[in-house]
């Protein structure tokens, strides 16, 4: 137990309410932070000012055009993309592992990055260009892989159905991929290239259309699997017991899968497979917060925003001087992993 | 005598799957309030499946089960779980959940499913634990306990539940001696505030000791149900289990009993 902090200090005695405020303003902090860095230095009072004037808002002194278009345009749909995609990753992982059982489960563990892959490729090589057909395809894609996964596993009673549904994932997903290595082959060099760019997801060049189609599915499935936080605990004593104590197991369960995969489905659509956030945040948060669904769902929306977040504006930092960019699943990797293993020492010391 | 709480008549559960088979096979049944029903029989003779079907996890292949006169699938789950509780030989939770926080679970079915615990439900669960001799290890992660005190967790929480209907699965298999016998006489205690306790039970000098009543299960079917003496003779031991039983009193006055070994 991680006895020795104060109690004050120890964020599993805080009150979920506390944990909201706390997210919050730590999220409205990384975003001025976001929005003020990069290749121009945008002053936070500035940022704060071109918000409230795109809003519609008297300011004083309004802010010059050039860092209008920079701030509204520019920086502050590509920061809201990592804040809805990186919250909407970790809402479905938490889910998911708490489903599964087990925290090694992940978002993309019923196919659906396999799905969405196959859809985006799909619509590369039929060379449509326009920005909402690549998501579209993609979450075409991702759909067909969990409607796949439900109509297997509705075939087998409630006992044995987490091991079908991880099992029937593998299968779409080596099917779905074999499709993909097979159009690939089929595909031109200029195809491929532009196939393996999205790939390896990222949030450069996102707009607010992006953004608005992540929103309201991010907040709708938050607000619904945080409504169901408590069952969703409930059913970690099993299906028996979960039962007994007046859960709707298996409604629970079907309502929790679609809501997870959806929501990455849409996710993956928009930026492309961005790997470990769905499975590292939900991992931390539980380690800091305790693992009550209700306030691990809240604590891993915010710390997936603010963790994509960070992991982004990295990524834009040091791409800056070459001209280049990296792609943001680098830097969730790199940036992830190392504090990943340090958490799971300590809290491995701890238990021993 | 008080009216029946729990009944069921002809109670059938098939399985087609891996070869058709009969798990149990016509069982009627009905038991009151306060009485203490041991269900005791040799492995695999469907006493664990008998019990999963009057909690209503398995629905059986015919006939059906009563609470009061109403039919189980007439009850929505939380009326269900404010009748019915119900305790699986283990429970292996994942997570690092505190003990107090699994046994306020067992206030699921009285709670408002967005507001916090109230102090009522606080108390209750640590009145609980108290009963379930677990309050020790309130603070501690369920993830780090033994399978003992885990299980006296999860008979806190079954207690939190406050159901007029217990069912144990087992209850006592992974408890020492002085636990056993604790949580024992805690069933017989549930039993005498007016509550209906029905435990599967391999344990059959426990059965006779607390129970009010055995059911001898054999091949799906019970197939004597009554006084524990009775029930418990030799005939019926080496009919059911097959083996030579000798039974007599002991120097207590207790029902006890020896197995010819040859």
């Amino acid at each position: 137990m991680s006895s020795k902090l104060s109690p004050r200090k120890n964020l599993k005695n805080w009150k979920l309410g506390h944990l909201a405020v706390a997210g919050l303003f730590a999220l409205l902090a990384t975003t001025l932070l976001a929005v003020a860095l990069g290749t121009v230095y945008v002053p936070p009072l500035t940022i704060l000012k071109s918000m409230a004037q795109a809003l519609g808002l008297e300011v004083g002194q309004p802010a010059d055009q050039t860092s209008q278009i920079l701030i509204v345009l520019i920086r502050l749909p590509r920061v809201f993309a990592a804040i809805f995609a990186g919250a909407g990753l970790a809402i479905a992982g938490t889910a998911m592992q708490g489903l599964f059982r087990n925290p090694l489960a992940e978002p993309g563990i019923l196919g659906v990055s396999a799905g969405a892959s196959l859809g985006a490729l799909i619509a590369i090589a039929f060379g449509t260009y326009s920005f909402l057909a690549l998501p579209t395809f993609a979450f075409a894609g991702a759909l067909a892989a969990v409607l796949i996964i439900l109509a297997l596993s509705s075939f087998s009673g409630s006992s044995g159905q987490t091991t079908v549904l991880i099992l029937a994932g593998m299968a779409v997903a080596a099917f779905f991929s074999a499709l993909t290595s097979l159009l690939l082959v089929m595909a031109s060099e200029y195809q491929v290239s532009s196939y393996i760019f999205w790939t390896l997801g990222g949030l450069a060049n996102r707009r607010w259309e992006h953004v608005q189609l992540m929103a309201v599915p991010v907040l709708l499935a938050g607000t619904l699997l945080f409504l169901r936080g408590r069952d969703l605990d409930i059913l970690l004593l099993g299906d028996e017991t979960a039962r007994t104590l007046g859960v709707a197991a298996k409604k629970t369960r079907i309502l929790t899968v679609l809501l997870a995969s959806l929501l990455t489905a849409i996710i993956v659509s928009v930026t492309g497979p961005i790997g470990f956030v769905g499975l590292i945040v939900p991992h931390i948060m539980r380690l800091l917060v305790g693992p009550s669904h209700r306030r691990l769902l809240l604590a891993s929306a915010f710390g997936g925003a603010i963790f994509l977040l960070l992991c982004d504006l990295a990524t834009r930092l040091v791409a800056m001087p070459r001209g280049i960019e990296l792609s943001v699943g680098v830097t969730t990797a790199l940036v992830g992993a190392p504090y990943f293993m340090i958490l799971l020492i300590r809290s491995l010391r701890t238990h021993a | 005598m008080p009216e029946p709480i729990l009944e069921c008549q002809g109670i059938t559960f098939e399985v087609r799957l891996p070869q058709p088979r009969t798990i149990l096979d016509q069982i009627s049944f009905s038991a009151r309030p306060g009485e203490v029903i041991g269900i005791c029989g040799p492995n695999g003779v469907g006493k664990s499946t008998f019990l999963r079907v009057l909690a209503g996890l398995v629905k059986p292949t015919a006939g059906e089960v009563r609470i009061e006169g109403k039919s189980l699938q007439q009850f929505k789950p939380r009326q269900l779980a404010r009748q019915l509780s119900f305790l699986p030989q283990d429970t292996v939770v994942p997570f690092d959940f505190k003990a107090k926080e699994i046994v306020l679970m067992g206030r699921h079915p009285y709670a408002s499913s967005l507001a916090a615990w109230t102090d009522e439900d606080l108390t209750v669960a640590k009145d609980c634990m108290v009963q379930a001799e677990c309050e020790a290890e309130a603070e501690q992660f369920v993830t780090t306990l033994s399978g003992g005190e885990r299980q006296r967790v999860m008979i806190a929480r079954l207690l939190a539940q406050d159901t007029p209907i217990v069912l144990l699965d087992e209850m006592t298999a992974s408890q020492d001696i002085r636990h056993a016998s604790k949580l024992l006489r805690l069933a017989r205690q549930l039993a005498d505030a007016g509550k209906l306790v029905i435990l599967v039970l391999h344990d059959l000098r426990a059965a006779a000791r607390i129970c009010s009543r055995v059911c001898l299960m054999y091949e799906g079917r019970i197939v004597a149900d009554g006084d524990p003496v009775e029930v418990l003779h030799e005939g019926h031991i080496a009919y059911v289990y097959g083996v030579k039983a000798r039974t007599f009193t002991n120097p207590l006055g207790q029902w006890d009993f020896d197995l010819d070994e040859n």
